[in-house]
């Protein structure tokens, strides 16, 4: 049986006395797009930028296709892409130079590079501002050159974080049918999000975190199974479920 | 709004910032204590000069009036740094302080906010007339002394010097914004801050202590020109106030009062302008700003070059050349600062009498050394953010480094080969004693840009807003100590090996040399590259 795009295994990540990250195992599978939910300092981006290789994780494995994030980096680098909350470009660059330089990191031959780089921005919309500055870029198109950054090399795992903040509907809705299409093609992608009607309707399965620990993993059938929901009778949503999940949590924590 | 409030929280904040108090999020250390430190140094050697200067006209037997054209003289070059200074300020706390969203949205008139933010600018500013203004008050005080009453206008005085290019500032600000992106304007207005003080400070160790040498004495046409009034000095606010100190020196109440009567009026107007300007324009060209921020790309740059092979080389060599060109304020810095460290050595020449080739030597070194800092330090925090793509990409720290150090020679050699042929031709040099500095030098490159790449790497602030302080505090620090290091120890190896000389040996050791060290730094360059991380 193929490695999947990702898994995790008891991943922590301690800021200072913070436990960011408590012993978190998750795996994306090949042909799903995961959701990553969780509120706001529940150790979703930590989880991220560990598996990116931009934080080292204080325990655990990470192993991106087969390939370990730490005993062979750079084979696990190169099957993977990120997109960051924040996007790391270079201003002075114009899109199109960017992806070349992107493409060069990641050993691209020229031509297949070009012709990647150009159907990522035409599909992306990008075409007219391609050769236009980033620094005069809005945030919105910043983001869809990290996009496309992050699918140049044609990766077998994408992890993007927040990746729909800025994004007009358009660019939106163009995003989520990449996505899709990239599961189709045996993919996996990992997106950490806030916007619970875009996870329920764009992600096959979910994993909530809270407090830096996997609270509930699974379809949202499963999920709301397992939040009880399903017994009052009431359609729950993925935002009742999640409301229910982390509340629980909550409750029991401060118990 | 709550005056008291405000003022209040205005004052907090700057005492946090002066103090560096740190908050539960583990900031940096404010280093506004040690700028400050470090000004008050200044303001020690550039009175202590000029001191010198005056002492040097009264014996040449200026009066108190005519030694007052040399304090107008300084007080107006004075007045320009602070121009530069309060542009660079007026568009940095106008139109791009963290805080400034936080008060557009409070029910502030334009007014009030303009007025907020100026008295923030205000210590921000105060640089040129405390390293220059004071101490050129004080050190003509020291040959004319002046009364106590006299003291008692300095406050005033230097408060209403400060207003009136402010004012100006601003203004001018406003119009800049219009023609330029702020974040380019700041960048490039903080560059010429930066190279302001550094003027300020060659002219005090170079031009000071010729004019001043007891030996050869004050040179008649340096006399004429310190105590003739200039043209302008009718409409100059600094002569104005220098008048106004040579009439106090002179004992002579009435003569200061109308002298420097008209300042108050040209900072009241000065004022006036810039609130003009500010209640017309400043809401304007913070909108214009907002919505850059979040708007439209920009037009009409030239389409992308094609390259031939994926190497990381040729994409480093290529988007290094690029970020380097496309930032003039970089680029002519890096210009700027290499004429600055090629002539350093003469600011001691002349009163050593220095043979030329061994000025020209001692030339190169410093324009070596210097390099390593002005290209190889700063172009890793260059890269601000995207240098994350070392840790994203499949390409092993040490490649990283290699390609990095490649497209550094590339930006530095230019630089180097122009002024060497400079010097070869200035100096006459024979082939002989060229080649021999030569190889010197050229080891001596390898190393600084190896030792910058370090440095860049381990103190680079992606976050940097002043293009000559791209790296920390400590970094900029630990670089000058560097800097200081190289350039003693290549000396002192050129003193051992003679410049001139054909042996193997001495032709090949600053090589080998070379070659032996950089291993350190680069070696440590690349630890750290494979452990840092990216938090945010």
């Amino acid at each position: 049986m193929s490695e999947p795009p990702l898994r995790v295994r008891g991943l922590t990540r301690r800021y200072g006395e913070l436990t960011a990250v408590d012993g978190l195992s998750l795996e994306v599978r090949a042909g799903e797009i995961l959701g990553f939910l969780g509120p706001n300092g529940a150790g979703k981006s930590t989880t991220l930028r560990a598996c990116a290789g931009l934080l080292r994780p204080d325990a655990g494995d990470i192993l991106i296709a087969g390939a370990s994030l730490a005993a062979a980096p750079l084979r696990a680098r190169a099957l993977m892409g990120f997109v960051p909350d924040r996007p790391f470009l270079y201003e002075r660059l114009s899109a199109r130079e960017f992806l070349d330089f992107v493409g060069a990191l990641y050993g691209l031959a020229p031509d297949a590079c070009a012709a990647r780089a150009a159907a990522l921005l035409a599909r992306l919309d990008l075409v007219e501002a391609a050769d236009d500055l980033i620094e005069g870029c809005s945030l919105g198109m910043r983001q869809k050159v990290s996009v496309a950054a992050a699918l140049l090399h044609d990766p077998p795992l994408v992890m993007l974080d927040e990746p729909l903040q800025g994004l007009d509907p358009r660019a939106a809705r163009a995003l989520k049918d990449l996505l899709r299409e990239r599961a189709a093609g045996g993919g996996g992608v990992l997106v950490s999000t806030h916007l619970l009607d875009v996870a329920e309707r764009m992600c096959d399965r979910v994993v909530i975190l809270h407090r830096g620990q996997k609270v509930a993993e699974g379809s949202l059938e499963e999920l709301r199974g397992a939040s009880g929901l399903e017994a009052s009778g009431a359609p729950a949503t993925l935002e009742d479920v999640f409301l229910e999940l982390t509340r629980e949590e909550a409750a029991e924590g401060g118990r | 709004m709550r005056l008291a409030g405000v003022a209040l929280g205005r004052w907090r904040l700057a005492r946090n910032h002066l103090l560096s108090r740190r908050g539960r999020s583990r900031g940096r250390r404010s280093p506004a204590l040690l700028v400050l430190a470090l000004m008050l140094v200044m303001a020690g050697l550039v009175g202590s000069g000029l001191a010198a200067l005056f002492t040097q006209l009264a014996l040449h037997g200026a009066s108190a009036a005519a030694a007052a054209m040399a304090l107008g003289l300084l007080l107006a070059l004075a007045l320009l740094a602070l121009l530069v200074f309060d542009l660079h300020e007026a568009v940095a706390t106008l139109l791009l302080d963290s805080d400034l969203e936080l008060l557009r949205r409070a029910p502030l008139s334009p007014a009030a906010l303009l007025g907020l933010k100026l008295l923030d600018a205000l210590p921000r500013t105060a640089t040129p007339l405390l390293v220059l203004g004071l101490p050129a008050v004080a050190g003509y005080a020291s040959a004319y002394p002046l009364p106590g009453w006299a003291w008692l206008l300095l406050p005033p005085v230097f408060l209403t010097l400060w207003a009136i290019p402010l004012g100006l500032g601003v203004a001018a600000a406003m119009h800049l914004l219009r023609l330029v992106p702020a974040r380019r304007a700041r960048e490039a207005l903080a560059l010429f801050s930066t190279l302001t003080l550094t003027l300020i400070w060659v002219a005090n160790a170079f031009l000071l202590p010729r004019l001043t040498d007891p030996a050869e004495g004050l040179p008649r046409a340096a006399y004429a020109a310190l105590t003739t009034a200039p043209a302008a000095a009718a409409w100059s606010p600094a002569h104005w106030a220098a008048r106004g100190f040579g009439a106090a020196a002179a004992g002579d109440p009435a003569g200061a009062a109308r002298h420097l009567a008209p300042l108050l009026l040209a900072a009241l107007l000065s004022l006036a302008l810039a609130a003009w300007s500010a209640g017309r324009q400043l809401e304007g060209a913070q909108a214009r700003l907002a919505a850059r921020v979040g708007g439209r790309p920009a037009r009409g740059r030239r389409p992308a070059i094609r390259r031939r092979r994926p190497s990381l080389l040729r994409a480093t060599l290529a988007r290094d050349a690029r970020l380097f060109t496309r930032d003039w304020t970089v680029l002519g810095d890096v210009l700027t600062a290499a004429a600055l460290w090629t002539l350093l050595p003469l600011v001691s020449a002349p009163l050593h009498h220095t043979p030329g080739p061994t000025l020209a030597r001692t030339m190169l070194l410093a324009l070596t050394v210097g390099l390593g800092y002005e290209v190889a330090a700063r172009s890793v925090p260059f890269e601000r953010d995207g240098l994350a793509w070392v840790r994203l990409a499949p390409v092993p720290p040490g490649r990283w480094l290699a390609a990095k150090l490649t497209a550094t020679a590339a930006i530095a050699l230019p630089v180097l080969a122009v002024v060497t042929a400079s010097l070869v031709f200035g100096f006459r040099l024979p082939p002989g004693e060229t080649l021999a500095i030569l190889a010197l030098v050229l080891p001596a490159l390898g190393l600084s840009l190896c030792l910058g790449l370090w440095t860049g790497v381990a103190f680079g602030d992606p976050h940097w807003t002043n293009p000559r302080a791209t790296l920390s505090l400590a970094g900029r620090l630990l670089a000058t100590g560097l800097l200081v290091a190289q350039a003693t120890g290549w000396l002192v190896l050129a003193r051992l090996a003679p410049a001139g000389s054909f042996e193997g040996l001495r032709l090949g050791l600053p090589l080998v040399l070379a070659a032996a060290v950089s291993v350190v730094p680069l070696r440590a360059a690349a630890a750290r590259l494979s452990t840092r991380e990216w938090c945010h």
